[in-house]
């Protein structure tokens, strides 16, 4: 036998991978010649995947050309081709990427002829992987176990792809990924954070039960859909028939952070962060039926907050908090004796932080053509929360000025469940099948710190401030969201000739649950202790109530569905050209929603508050092709065009069913209007009698109450996101085997996200001194608003005006001697008319910075925006001395900064929106009206203009503007550039023919910043809200601009917040058996 | 080969029609114009009237004179027209004047000391174009947490019937209790009720509006509301027909020569 590195063509036989791009298997095609060319039919073609002994058949058809799907990914598989009359041929050692298709063209000797086995040895060539169109990234196994991670998080090894910036690809919002494992939808549909379970810190998944990740940014395969940003494709190991295990521990704490910035030492408060996980796999049936499973805990603790009660008459300083313990025991003795309510401990408590995943897997070979998997991934997360701010004066934490009581707290926990059926068939040589089914369930909801008994919120000020907080957290009550989906997925193939026709369906059923009633029990807030123990009337009174029938709570119910058909046929026209085309057609729907009709929104606008938009079908043609030029794989021409469809974060139409102005009301009184109100403890505080008014519970009416409401809605004519895209890329292999690739993506929004204010009354006139488009003050009807009944109202539209382009540049070489290198370089443009990046609808429409009319829209640079992304990546492995290895790994990322718009703090433009107008870059004193910040500020006009002169000369991007308007996204923040290390070292005993493995592993993120705390400083913008309006000069709506300047002597500042600027480690151990 | 033709001739179909879908959904929108900045290029112009008046005794009970104070307005200091400008000054008593003052929203308005500058009260007001407004520096100086600036606003037009005068009373000694106007000349009729020392309304009523009263010669008293017994009186008062008066009790009650209990009248045209 003799092993031959890739010089196949000596025997016939090349090898060249292709991606066909399925979400959770890989394939294999090609064909079977004799020594003279002539095609044979009816060869036997046998792969097996040596580790579990799944046995994948085929025969080649009528011209010789054989396809086997549905296969495992990884290997190593061993390939071989027989016929009557001519010697076997073996192909070993193959490895299959996720979604690889590789082609593997044979050509059969006589009997006579002898010719030895065939090792392949060269890895699976990631780039060369001849149907590769759109532009992907792949990460496997081995670069899951090595590359640097902290958070053990999938984001940090998507960030391998040049076009990525963070979570978001291509310049477009990570909300409009998709992100599937194991082929079940698992980004958080919803949209409230970027993953199930976000919200209390947990990844989805233990990095222990994945194989491999796939990131895609423009595959034009239609079996790849619900994204317009990038399709995330990862899958889980399975057990082989080896047992396999290993245990494993991580820490972090604050001694393995770094805590200089540049020379300044800025310590990190105390925490500590320890996962603790093993994962075992192998077989339950020899070749037929395996497992594998994983289970982990991550527990984060911080310790207790850091201030206390003041005794005595000791002074207020370091951890001495201005609130007394003679207050605090007065407070809590009154709570406990008058309403039975124990507020909890006042100082001493800690945060925590704890989430436990298991995922199981079975794999079951049920005969050679149907294998079938099975799978569940469990996970319980919660987090402790300091409470909300809201509302708050001064701030209510633990602090030198308030000391809440732990009550005031709430967890946020997360539960979620995911089920996936996947079997995959093979009918003939003709036919394959995949059927995916699944299941996933997310449960979101909130624990008040001391049970679930619903009790006001109490805020107790001093002096104009909060000094003391008790009671159930502000925005948890009936905080939950539960979300159940399922999908069904099935792609049927047929394999004819030259072509791959796949015909197929991907269906996605989304049931949610959503409850938010802030403020639900009451929120209670008094100018002192004295005014709470003697029953006075407190300084304001908050309240939402429901609206509905028997005080129902408001929840939020709505289902949707999202059916998808396609056809496509995969065409391999000659040895170096394929083309794929194919259509999807997709139709989503919300079809049931329990929002009530507002009837006096219908009449003002027109639009019916519990109807959500029709089904529509959207078409996405796609066309890709891939040539390989040469025809060795040295030099490949790919690219495609092509519609794809995605699924907007489903909060944004929710918002239209939980804000509908008639389930819930919200009361506010503040000093006189309060004057009536006495603390209450019963439940509903406020409730609608018979005849509409607002009445206690002695039927005492409620004084002043005013009946506004805030309302979202969805366009009827709204379309779920979609994109067109195209691309355009060549790869290169040098001599040397280094791989060079260069690629071009366009994309352009069909349908992207708008928001419109319906009640904005149109501008009146242009302001003085300023020219930008103003609003009526006025409250009354005809004023600002169009329908003085409603607040804001904000509708969901479509507009096209958006489009991202990105050039990229890579190159990549892997020495045999266990180096892997590779660099690139991504120039990115984004621009949209709105980055709408808010799960709730108001939130999106006015952080759009604007001048003059927030209704009207100017093309800008986006949010997603990353102009420059260098990358570099360096790993390399050694095994030495018999028992000894060592892995190191480095990632570098250079980028450019983040974008920021100057506004003005205040309303400008009187639209109700503080903080959305820019700012006009003035030239002379003349232009701007500047008056004192306060009245401890002696600056004159003159002294404030000086410095303001002084600000705008010295800033790169307003000196350069004076005269004109800032624009939105106008400024960026500097290039920040960081170094991430790991180090894995292995000591390796044999005992019995298996390897035992102990690891130690070191990562550090931010390594620059270990060296020098001068690097890996990221700087952001000291103050974007530059000026303070402080209205007009003449009082009118249009008059002359007043403004304050608060001196700032640079634009920038360090980002000295944890772990950013400065390195974090983690230190690990883990045993691995075989 | 005819197979070929069709499978491309079908995907090629179906791209055009797709992407055909596609754009047809595209409207043609624009980008807002919002116009070029409009700037002013000459500074803004003085256009309000502010009465200033120190109304503050000094110390309480002390034999040393009242502060002279210096005027701040937005941190600039209010001065004379000469070259160089002399900072204006406002002795307690002296006569008050209209000057013109740069109004803003929020304008700070913040009396010094002029020996050596310190504040001695400030606050902020909004004052509105073209409007008329008294500012008084009141407290003595020896008051916990400072002393305070008060202002009230006065329309001034239309102008009264002829022969009517317009009238309002303020209370701004420090330490004499709830008082109340009578007027005695004839028989005696409460002209202004009772209000607390700095009590600039109660209730509905607003001690800053005038108070219309034929004009003529007055003899006034003004009472402790508690049991009517005289503190001051004011005899041969007068208010003249067109006139608005605003008349201010200031001083303290047993205070030393120059800050002894009194009244004081402004005459705003």
């Amino acid at each position: 036998m003799r092993k031959i590195l890739l010089i196949a063509a000596a025997f016939g036989l090349t090898i060249s991978g292709l991606w066909a791009q399925g979400v959770t298997t890989s394939s294999m095609s090609g064909f079977v010649t004799d020594k003279n060319g002539e095609s044979l039919p009816g060869a036997n073609v046998v792969a097996v995947h040596l580790p579990t002994g799944t046995k994948y058949g085929s025969s080649t058809r009528g011209d010789g050309n054989f396809n086997i799907a549905n296969m495992r990914s990884g290997g190593p598989y061993e390939v071989t081709v027989t016929f009557v009359g001519y010697t076997e041929q073996k192909v070993s050692g193959i490895q299959l990427g996720l979604g690889q298709n590789l082609s593997l063209k044979f050509q059969l000797e006589d009997e006579a002829t002898q010719i030895g086995e065939v090792v392949v040895t060269a890895a699976k060539d990631q780039v060369f992987n001849a149907e590769k169109t759109g532009a992907a990234t792949n990460i496997g196994l081995s670069q899951i176990q090595r590359l640097p991670t902290l958070n053990r998080s999938l984001n940090d090894f998507t960030r391998l792809t040049p076009q990525s910036n963070g979570s978001s690809f291509g310049g477009r919002d990570n909300r409009f990924n998709n992100l599937t494992i194991d082929g079940a939808v698992n980004n958080d549909v919803f949209g409230l954070t970027g993953t199930p379970g976000g919200q209390t810190n947990t990844q989805p998944i233990s990095l222990d039960a994945v194989q491999e990740i796939q990131v895609n940014l423009a595959p034009y395969d239609v079996r790849q859909g619900s994204f317009t940003g990038a399709g995330i494709n990862a899958i889980t190991r399975s057990g082989t028939n080896e047992f396999s295990a290993s245990a494993y521990f991580f820490t972090r704490n604050e001694s393995l952070a770094g805590e200089e910035v540049r020379g300044v030492k800025v310590p990190n408060s105390d925490f500590s962060q320890n996962t603790y996980g093993f994962r075992a796999g192998g077989s339950i049936i020899k070749d037929k039926l395996f497992y594998f499973v994983n289970a982990e805990r991550e527990v984060r603790t911080a310790p207790p907050v850091a201030f206390r009660a003041r005794v005595g008459t000791e002074p207020v300083q370091g951890v001495v908090s201005r609130v007394t313990e003679a207050d605090i025991n007065t407070f809590r003795d009154h709570l406990i004796n008058e309403y039975s309510f124990d507020p909890g401990p006042h100082q001493g408590y800690a945060f925590d932080q704890q989430n436990d995943k298991v995922f199981a897997r079975l794999d079951y070979n049920i005969n050679d053509n149907h294998r079938l998997t099975v799978r569940h991934n469990w996970v319980k997360a919660f987090r402790d929360i300091p409470p909300s701010q809201s509302g708050a004066q001064g701030g209510r934490q633990n602090s030198n000025t308030s000391l809440p009581f732990q009550s005031a707290n709430y967890s946020q926990n997360n539960q979620t469940n995911s089920t996936v059926i996947e079997l995959n068939s093979t009918f003939g040589n003709k036919y394959s099948n995949n059927l995916i089914l699944t299941r996933t369930t997310v449960r979101d909801f909130r624990d008040a710190q001391t049970g679930t008994r619903p009790f006001p919120f109490i805020d107790i000020e001093s002096g104009g401030t909060t000094y003391m907080s008790a009671g159930f957290e502000l925005f948890s009550p009936n905080n939950r969201l539960d979300q159940d989906l399922y999908q069904l997925t099935n792609n049927f193939s047929i394999y004819s000739g030259k072509h791959v026709y796949t015909i197929g369906t991907h269906n996605e059923f989304y049931k949610f649950v959503n409850g938010f009633t802030p403020r639900f029990y009451g929120n209670y807030i008094y100018n002192s202790l004295s005014d709470f123990i003697n029953d006075n009337a407190p300084r304001e009174y908050q309240l939402t109530f429901s609206k509905l029938p028997n005080q129902a709570i408001p929840f939020a119910e709505f289902s949707a569905f999202q059916l998808g058909f396609y056809a496509q046929d995969e065409w391999q026209i000659n040895s170096k050209f394929k083309l794929t085309s194919g259509i999807r057609i997709d139709i989503p729907r919300v079809y049931k929603n329990n929002a009530p009709l507002n009837q006096a929104f219908l009449e003002s606008f027109g639009l019916r508050t519990n109807e959500m938009p029709d089904a529509k079908v959207l078409f996405s043609p796609r066309v890709g092709f891939n040539w390989d030029v040469t025809g060795d794989a040295k030099t490949q021409v790919r690219g495609g065009v092509g519609v794809f469809t995605g699924r907007p974060p489903f909060v944004w139409l929710s918002n239209q069913v939980g804000n509908n102005g008639i389930s819930t009301g919200s009361l506010l009184l503040r000093d006189a209007a309060a004057s009536a109100i006495r603390f209450n403890p019963n439940q509903p505080q406020f409730a609608l009698n018979t005849e509409g008014q607002l009445v206690d519970t002695n039927g005492v009416p409620v004084p002043g109450v005013a009946s506004t409401a805030n309302i979202a809605v969805v366009s009827p004519d709204f379309k779920f996101p979609q994109l067109f895209r195209a691309n355009l890329a060549v790869d290169k292999k040098l001599a040397g085997d280094v791989v060079v690739s260069l690629e071009a993506i366009y994309s352009k929004d069909i349908n992207a996200i708008i928001y419109r204010d319906l009640n904005l009354n149109t501008p009146i006139g242009r302001r003085d001194g300023d020219g930008r488009e103003v609003f009526s003050t006025s409250q009354a009807a005809g004023g600002r608003l169009v329908d003085t009944r409603f607040t804001d109202v904000s509708l969901l539209d479509n507009t096209s005006r958006a489009y991202q382009y990105s050039l990229t540049g890579q190159i990549m070489k892997s020495f045999p001697m266990g180096l892997d290198l590779m660099a690139a370089y991504n120039y990115g443009t984004a621009r949209d008319v709105t980055s709408a990046s808010s799960s709730i609808a108001r939130s999106s429409f006015t952080a759009n910075s604007v001048v003059g009319n927030p209704n009207q829209f100017v093309l800008g640079i986006s949010d997603n925006q990353l102009q420059h992304r260098i990358i570099g990546s360096a790993s390399y492995f050694k095994k030495y001395a018999k028992f000894f290895g060592t892995s190191i790994s480095l990632f570098y990322t250079v980028r450019s900064g983040n974008y920021f718009s100057y506004t003005y703090a205040g309303d400008f433009n009187n639209d109700g929106i503080n903080g959305n107008d820019l700012i006009y870059i003035p030239r002379t004193q003349n232009e701007v009206i500047l008056v004192p910040s306060n009245a401890s500020d002696t600056r004159t006009p003159a002294q404030i203009w000086t410095e303001l002169n002084n600000y705008i000369n010295n800033d790169e991007y307003l000196s350069g503007r004076k005269g004109q308007f800032a624009e939105r996204n106008g400024a960026v923040t500097p290039w920040s550039s960081r170094l991430d290390l790991s180090i894995r070292q292995d000591f390796y005993i044999e005992v019995n023919g298996k390897v035992n493995t102990l690891q130690l592993s070191f990562d550090v993120f931010n390594f620059g910043n270990m060296l020098n705390s001068d690097w890996g400083i990221v700087q952001v913008i000291n103050r974007s809200q530059l000026l303070n309006f402080r209205g007009s000069a003449d009082g009118t709506a249009t008059g002359r601009p007043v403004l304050s300047f608060d001196n700032l002597n640079s634009t920038f500042r360090d980002n000295i917040d944890p772990f950013v600027s400065k390195w974090e480690a983690q230190l690990g151990i883990r045993y691995i058996f075989n | 080969m005819k197979n070929i033709f069709n499978t491309m001739k079908t995907s090629r179909l179906f791209l055009l029609a797709g992407l055909f879908v596609a754009f047809s959904a595209c409207e043609q929108e624009e980008d807002y114009l919002t116009g070029d900045p409009r700037p002013s290029v000459s500074p803004y112009a003085v256009n309000s009237n502010v009465m200033i008046v120190n109304a503050s005794p000094g110390a309480k009970l002390s034999a040393a004179a009242a502060p002279v104070a210096n005027l701040q307005v937005n941190n600039v200091l209010v001065t004379n027209t000469a070259t160089p400008p002399v900072a204006l000054d406002f002795a307690y008593l002296s006569a008050p004047t209209y000057r013109g003052v740069v109004a803003t929203p929020q304008t700070q308005i913040r009396f010094v000391n002029k020996e050596g500058g310190a504040s001695l009260g400030s606050a902020s007001f909004s004052i509105a174009q073209n409007s008329n407004s008294t500012v008084f520096l009141i407290d003595s100086t020896t008051r916990v947490g400072g002393q305070r600036v008060v202002r009230v606003t006065e329309t001034l037009t239309p102008a009264p019937p002829t022969g009517k005068a317009r009238v309002r009373f303020l209370h701004f000694s420090p330490n004499a209790p709830e008082v109340q106007v009578v007027n005695v000349t004839g028989a005696p009729t409460t002209l202004f009720p009772a209000r607390r020392y700095n009590e600039l309304s109660r209730g509905s009523a607003n001690f800053a509006n005038f108070t219309e009263i034929d004009a003529g010669t007055f003899n006034l008293e003004v009472r402790l509301a508690s049991n009517n017994t005289p503190v001051l009186t004011l005899n041969g008062v007068n208010f003249a027909s067109g006139k608005f008066y605003t008349v201010y009790a200031r001083g303290l009650v047993g205070g030393a020569a120059g800050q002894e209990l009194g009244a004081s009248i402004i005459l705003h045209n």
